[in-house]
């Protein structure tokens, strides 16, 4: 909603309050000082809010700042005491104020009730919003990003309600093309000449050693390369040191080096094997305990590929 | 566990784009078969992330390792990012498959969710999904019947996010209050460091779901500690913590025994606020 200079009379019974605390501005006699709300809350009259919303429903260019609003219900509503008719009385009047909140789902979904729908939702928003406020700093974060997260949470719980409303249903939700979220464009401007079935197994099996043989400079294949003859002897160098006698502490005098299960080995079994061996496998096969090899794969030798292939992703195309 | 054979399964149609997306990154790759591990890792995320955004959760699907050139050329992954909670697994399954195979990196997982591709390829089922806390350390396999239904996902993924502002303040101050040169803070603070804020919250969210109240501290701690459920060891469960000892010298297992009754303690009190604001007890379940 966007302020306007043209103002509109507020609700008759707002006139005396706004009065008795000087808040009416003098040509009009009945126009609100831009402060009265902040003020009107402070001063306990929260009752206001469904007479400014229904104000705004009559009067769509109504100067209504709901975000403020919705910053200054949740205070209250954090503030008030749980299961309270206070706190009842609060969440109505949230109740009332989220449809007009800006990013509000609305849109109708095939075989749903949304009014229902949107019944269920405010119920289940209301459940968590006490956790939901918690964890929200309500004096620091501004009031369009608090409406943006009231708003995200809402359309999260109706979204929710609708994905099981349709498993009640057995129905599908995708099945017809509605409300598809914004994905990755990449790839849109990737065509793969026809025609090869990509819906079956061998079709994707033909399609993917088509493209591969016409990528020449694949990046899979340069990395592996690398990893096969690990010139620098990095992947080689790295291995475990297991101890000697397992009762006894681990000190140097108690350790002995692996070279056997070095991070080269494992890459190649672990990674670049088609299909990969099992960790546990390799440890059995090589005699070392299970522990000592998965931390040293986890902690050093994964780091290392990893860092192979972060260098390897910085090098320019040829 | 649910077998979710027994339950609905969400169909997730595969759009063109997505399909000319994985057949152009699994064209990257070294060799066909490493093609089609990344072909079909590339859907499942596309798949996974196209449900998450149509349910409204916050993801950065090139933020994770299955979008990048390099690392997905070395790496079996198929993750796909929640800003500010973690990452979800996404793996393939083919029908007629009984049990996935858990991928090397493992790193800052929180769950682990099974894409169901059946032919004609035109569309993947999301057949359940496993918390990362209730895989061991050594499980190298998980079985289809051990799946958990994806309708309990987003209470799962509702529960972190609603904790993870709560206990990042909780941990915040409890790492400051630690002393660097006591060997049993250390060692507390270490246990702690060691761990995601969302790990943390996903390991007690478990300790809540499968104890009992009065269980909570020590099973709390002893997942705090790192050490699996199923490994025991804790020894006396009504150790009180003292930082006094009557020796200058305190031994190894004093220490290990301090750390394990302070974690205790912290494992305690935060079940305590989390139980509140998740409201256990009550309903909680958005659905």
């Amino acid at each position: 909603m966007t302020r306007h200079d043209t103002p509109v009379e507020p609700l008759a019974g707002l006139v005396p309050v706004a009065a008795s605390f000087n808040l009416l501005l003098p040509p009009t006699g009945w126009e609100l000082k831009p402060i009265s709300l902040t003020l009107l809350l402070l001063a306990g009259y929260s009752a206001i809010f469904p007479g400014i919303i229904e104000l705004s429903r009559c009067h769509p260019n109504v100067p209504v700042n709901t975000d403020e609003q919705l910053r200054q219900l949740l205070q209250l509503l954090k503030d008030s005491q749980e299961g309270s008719k206070e706190q009842e009385r609060l969440k109505n009047q949230l109740c009332q104020l989220i449809p007009h909140l800006p990013g509000i789902r609305k849109h109708p979904y095939p075989n749903i009730d949304l009014e229902e729908m949107m019944q269920e939702t405010y119920c289940g928003f209301l459940k968590t919003l006490s956790a939901f406020l918690r964890g929200i700093d309500l004096d620091n974060l501004a009031a369009d990003v608090l409406r943006t997260r009231v708003v995200q949470r809402f359309n999260k719980t109706l979204k929710n309600k609708v994905y099981d409303q349709y498993r009640r249903m057995q129905q599908q939700i995708f099945t017809v093309s509605f409300d598809a979220p914004i994905t990755s464009n990449r790839g849109e401007n990737f065509e793969a000449p026809e025609p090869i079935d990509h819906t079956t197994k061998n079709g994707i099996e033909q399609l993917i050693e088509r493209e591969q043989a016409q990528n020449k400079q694949r990046i899979g294949h340069k990395l592996w390369q690398c990893i096969e003859e690990d010139p620098t002897g990095e992947l080689r160098n790295s291995y475990p040191n297991e101890k000697i006698d397992k009762k006894k502490p681990n000190n140097p005098e108690n350790r002995r080096p692996r070279p056997d299960a070095n991070s080269h080995v494992l890459a190649l079994r672990l990674l670049l094997q088609d299909p990969p061996d099992k960790l546990s496998k390799i440890a059995r096969e090589l005699n070392i305990d299970y522990q000592t090899l998965n931390s040293h794969w986890k902690r050093t030798g994964l780091a290392l590929v990893k860092e192979i292939a972060l260098k390897f992703g910085y090098q320019p195309e040829e | 566990m649910v077998n979710s054979m027994d339950t609905y399964l969400l169909v997730i149609p595969l759009e063109q784009t997505a399909r000319n997306l994985a057949l152009q990154f699994a064209s990257e790759q070294a060799n066909p078969q490493k093609g089609k591990r990344v072909y079909f890792n590339t859907l499942a995320v596309w798949a996974v992330n196209y449900f998450l955004e149509w349910m409204e959760m916050e993801t950065d699907i090139d933020g994770g390792d299955s979008w990048n050139p390099a690392r997905r050329a070395v790496l079996d992954v198929g993750d796909l990012v929640l800003p500010g909670i973690g990452k979800i697994e996404c793996c393939p399954v083919q029908l007629g498959e009984s049990a996935i195979s858990l991928p090397e990196v493992r790193e800052n997982r929180i769950a682990y969710i099974v894409v169901q591709f059946a032919e004609p390829f035109d569309k993947v089922k999301l057949l359940g999904f496993i918390p990362a806390v209730e895989i061991q350390g050594e499980t190298e396999e998980i079985s289809l019947t051990n799946l958990k239904p994806v309708e309990e996902l987003w209470d799962y993924l509702d529960r972190i996010e609603l904790a993870i502002p709560l206990l990042q303040g909780e941990i915040e101050e409890l790492l400051s209050d630690l002393e660097e040169d006591d060997p049993v803070q250390a060692q507390v603070r270490e246990n702690l460091q060691n761990k995601s804020i969302s790990e943390i919250v996903a390991i007690l969210n478990k300790v809540l779901h499968s104890s009992e109240k009065s269980d909570w501290g020590y099973e709390g701690g002893k997942a705090l500690a790192g050490s699996g459920s199923s490994s025991g060891g804790w020894g006396n469960r009504d150790i009180s913590f003292s930082r006094d000892k009557s020796s200058p010298v305190e031994k190894a297992s004093d220490i290990e025994e301090d750390v394990k009754a302070e974690l205790n303690l912290i494992a305690e009190d935060l079940l305590e606020k989390l139980a509140e604001i998740w409201g256990d007890g009550d309903d909680f379940a958005l659905s």
